[in-house]
């Protein structure tokens, strides 16, 4: 009796310790993330057409930017494979029409300037930062690497040397030989969207190449320019359009995105590799970002295993209950109009459980397909969505290279409380309905890189 | 895993010149940190800054894998990963589905050869549910579903080890420079050693470390410190301050000849050359970052102009004047990658040549003020953010035992010249104190 009484004692001193402890999370939880709206940054537009957003931040005395180019690595001849990097690594390097490249890059490490040049398949990219007193010598720098290169041939053959090892080293890891893999069985191996670059096709590029390609994209009146930073705007606006009166508007050719002509369609591609591990990729074409499902689809892909929560269904069948991965996600991206992106689910797993991973997997977006989501599983991704996008104005920088972006996308210049709103107003219905019409269990595209069992 | 970043940073922070005195008073840093010790030993800094309404929060631990012993390796990081498997009072999937819903932004942890931390960036709001469930997390972790995490890590070794030439390379590396010291083995554990794990070990090695006076917590952004100050000493006053354990280390016997491993691997080439050093507070440490920048950081630093842009040899080149950590003696290392039809040996040759004009040769003034120019950007750079300002703060006071180690280091590196350059390059840099690790087919 004594024990019992015992026993029943502790139970309801722990109840209510474990009540409260369980309470306390959702109590915690209420506070809201405090809404925080930056007024919107009015573009100003150069007499050379550059669009340009600046935000100033006397905060800290440094000053960094983002240029995007309209153009990108999909507008190459897939024969002259990597061309686009190419072209931005030897605008870095490359020296200018005025200095060689080793004074250019004296000249960056004298005055402690960091400059990169970069490709992504719809855009070309130029970054800088510094200390906002080198404000003068960078941007005089930056603008002079990106209007005048010499394109030097001898460094030419240093970047094609590294871009050829890159390849190759690329392929040496099991993640990134599946991923390549993956886009080319996705948009077909002569799309430009899912080629795979060749070393052959890199020898080939010729300094006349990058010059010519360069020649089709390079114009102030297609670029847009974000910088944040300790400056006065005003005194900014009058050193950029110094710049602006030096490097004028070129009449360029109109430009025609490369569409996506694959379907989709079931195919497994297994890569023998001497790995202990397998890297599995499974599939199929994405979307559009004119896509007005486009917000279901964020909040179905988070549920499924966008999300860094344990608890989306890929990372709790594939980690939490079955222990067969570290790494386990999916990605629904969105592409340009004639161009989607792509839905993936990524894992990695010993050999001898890859096909149980697979099984896994496929189960779970089946599921989805099937079944749908339940609310709670809605609430969560979507509030977790809501409190992070506080971070997309965490700093200056942030704020105008974001705006920046969005203008590139053709996005309106609020678009983050366009955003906001619409995840708000999803609901499960929609995302169901999403997951019928844009899961296809059935048209899978499997890509395997390992050793069979 | 976030270890170089610091590391790097480290190096960069070590270069700084009277000019980058300005900047770091300028950015306010030293008078805008407020510490907050708990009666049971717990290190906090806090500091408040203007901007968006959210903080960036990071708590320390100093227990990082050379607190393990041969043969039974592998527990600070498996530790790491049941923090987030449920406390006796959450459940296992509301850890992080907490931090997730509630808007963390890289929301991680990391266990290194010197420490393990755990940190996120969240929305200000939910500071008062960030320092609760890093309180339960520390305080009250529970090993369930222990089996099925274990073979999580076994996955994640068996990718980032058995599978990666890089991670390959970096384990052989140390297993071959190292003869005594707990760098010697990889931060993840030995495969057998984790296989091999119990919820018994664990259990026994958290307690012994995780004691307040073993951690430090920093907090940035948009926060009320006293508030703060208030939340810290409700959540994690209570923590009995225990006994931290002494520290007792193997002493690495010093190397008397050239030692040279050859990694197998179906990959490209890779060589790394390493050179024991002593670590920080050695003066001999900080003449080993300028020694890094001048010979790799920049963008016409010696090794790159000669190996990349003028002989061609190397893809690229890399130096770390503090691996694989900074609690012990440690390592200089430097990494290329060379080019097709070039081998190993002739690419040794060249920079074994230029570590030799290091030792007769004086570097320039102009190269000296180059590192120092380039040094006080990284620096207002790392310091941006209140994430880097967050994490740099607890990494210098957790291994270098105070966060003002910075500002009291530019004295020391002020005073490094030429010469010092040259008697440390003469000291280190000589072949019986190199290994080599080469990637073979």
């Amino acid at each position: 009796m004594n024990l019992m009484r015992r026993i029943l004692i502790s139970i309801f001193l722990l109840l209510p310790l474990s009540l409260h402890a369980g309470n306390r999370i959702a109590e915690l939880s209420k506070a809201p993330a405090r809404s925080f709206t930056p007024s919107a940054i009015k573009p100003v537009t150069l007499s050379n057409g550059m669009k340009c957003y600046l935000l100033e931040d006397k905060v800290i005395p440094t000053i960094q930017g983002l240029l995007i180019v309209k153009g990108g690595g999909v507008y190459a001849d897939i024969k002259r494979s990597a061309l686009a990097s190419v072209m931005m690594q030897l605008i870095k390097e490359g020296g200018t029409i005025d200095k060689s490249p080793e004074k250019v890059r004296e000249f960056l490490d004298e005055h402690a300037i960091d400059i990169t040049f970069s490709a992504t398949q719809e855009s070309f990219e130029g970054a800088f930062a510094g200390l906002s007193k080198e404000t003068d010598n960078i941007l005089g720098i930056f603008f002079e690497m990106l209007f005048d290169p010499a394109f030097d041939n001898d460094i030419l053959t240093v970047v094609k040397k590294r871009v050829v090892d890159g390849l190759k080293r690329e392929m040496e890891v099991s993640g990134p030989i599946a991923h390549r893999n993956f886009r080319e069985l996705v948009y077909g191996a002569e799309s430009p969207w899912g080629v795979i670059p060749k070393p052959s096709g890199v020898k080939k590029v010729s300094k006349n190449d990058v010059g010519s390609f360069y020649n089709e994209f390079f114009s102030p009146d297609r670029m847009i320019l974000a910088v944040a930073g300790d400056f006065n705007k005003a005194e900014l606006i009058k050193k950029l359009e110094a710049f602006a009166n030096k490097y004028p508007k070129r009449e360029l050719p109109a430009l025609s995105m490369p569409k996506v002509t694959a379907t989709d369609s079931p195919k497994e591609k297994f890569i023998s590799k001497k790995f202990t591990q397998s890297a599995i990729d499974i599939g199929h074409l994405g979307s559009t970002r004119d896509n007005t499902d486009k917000y279901a689809l964020v909040l179905m892909n988070d549920i499924l295993g966008g999300s860094s929560s344990f608890s989306n269904r890929l990372m709790d069948a594939v980690r939490v209950k079955g222990g067969l991965a570290y790494e386990v996600w999916s990605a629904y991206t969105f592409g340009p109009d004639g161009a989607p992106g792509i839905f993936q689910m990524h894992a990695k797993t010993r050999n001898q459980t890859t096909e149980k991973a697979i099984e896994t997997i496929i189960s779970e977006l089946q599921k989805l397909h099937e079944n749908g989501a339940i609310k709670e599983e809605l609430k969560r991704v979507k509030t977790g969505i809501l409190n992070n996008l506080v971070f997309e104005y965490e700093t200056p920088f942030n704020i105008a290279s974001s705006t920046a972006r969005f203008a590139y996308f053709g996005y309106p210049e609020n678009y983050i409380e366009i955003y906001k709103k619409a995840i708000e107003r999803t609901t499960l219905d929609d995302v169901n309905k999403v997951a019928k019409k844009y899961l296809h269990p059935d048209k899978l595209k499997v890509v395997i890189v390992g050793q069979k069992k | 895993m976030q270890k170089r970043t610091y590391l790097i940073c480290l190096v960069l922070l070590t270069l700084l010149a009277p000019r980058f005195a300005v900047h770091a008073s300028s950015l306010g840093i030293e008078k805008n940190v407020v510490e907050y010790k708990l009666p049971n030993g717990m290190q906090w800094l806090l500091m408040r800054r203007a901007g968006a309404p959210v903080f960036a929060g990071v708590v320390q631990i100093r227990v990082g894998s050379i607190e393990e012993e041969a043969g039974r390796t592998g527990l600070a990081h498996m530790f790491e990963h049941m923090a987030f498997k449920g406390t006796d009072n959450i459940k296992p999937e509301e850890i992080w589905d907490a931090f997730v819903t509630n808007g963390a932004s890289n929301l991680n942890a990391y266990t290194s050869k010197d420490t393990t931390a755990y940190h996120a960036k969240m929305p200000a709001s939910k500071l008062p549910l960030w320092i609760y469930l890093n309180s339960e997390m520390i305080k009250h972790p529970t090993m369930m579903d222990f089996e099925k995490e274990r073979d999580v890590v076994l996955e994640e070794l068996v990718g980032k080890i058995e599978n990666n030439p890089i991670r390959k390379m970096d384990a052989d590396l140390l297993r071959t420079a190292f003869k005594e010291s707990p760098y010697k083995w990889p931060t993840i554990g030995m495969k057998l050693d984790v296989a091999n794990l119990k919820a018994k070990d664990l259990e026994t090695f958290r307690k012994k470390y995780y004691v307040p006076e073993r951690m430090t917590g920093a907090i940035v952004g948009d926060i009320d410190i006293e508030r703060t100050k208030g939340l810290i000493f409700e959540y994690f006053g209570d923590m009995p301050r225990g006994k931290n354990p002494p520290e007792k280390f193997s002493a690495e016997p010093v190397q008397t000849e050239e030692r040279k491993v050859r990694v197998h691997f179906d990959a490209s080439p890779r060589l790394m050359l390493a050179f024991h050093k002593p670590t920080l507070p050695s003066p001999d440490d900080d003449v080993f970052d300028v020694i890094s920048y001048i010979l790799c950081y920049g963008e016409n630093s010696r090794l790159n102009k000669e190996l990349v842009y003028e002989k061609k040899m190397v893809q690229g080149v890399a130096c770390d004047s503090s691996y694989p950590g900074a609690r012990l003696d440690d390592l200089f290392v430097i990494t290329t990658e060379p080019a097709k039809g070039f081998s190993y040996d002739e690419v040794t040759n060249v920079i074994v040549a230029e570590l030799e004009r290091l030792k007769t040769e004086p570097v320039t003034e102009s190269e000296l003020s180059k590192a120092r120019n380039n040094a006080a950007k990284d620096f207002v750079f790392q310091m941006k953010g209140n994430e880097g300002i967050a994490q740099t703060l607890a990494f210098f006071q957790m291994v270098a035992g105070d966060w003002r180690y910075v500002t009291r280091h530019l004295d020391v590196i002020n005073k490094v010249t030429a010469e010092d350059i040259i008697k440390t390059a003469k000291k280190y840099l000589n072949k019986e104190n190199m290994t080599i690790a080469e990637l073979v087919k």
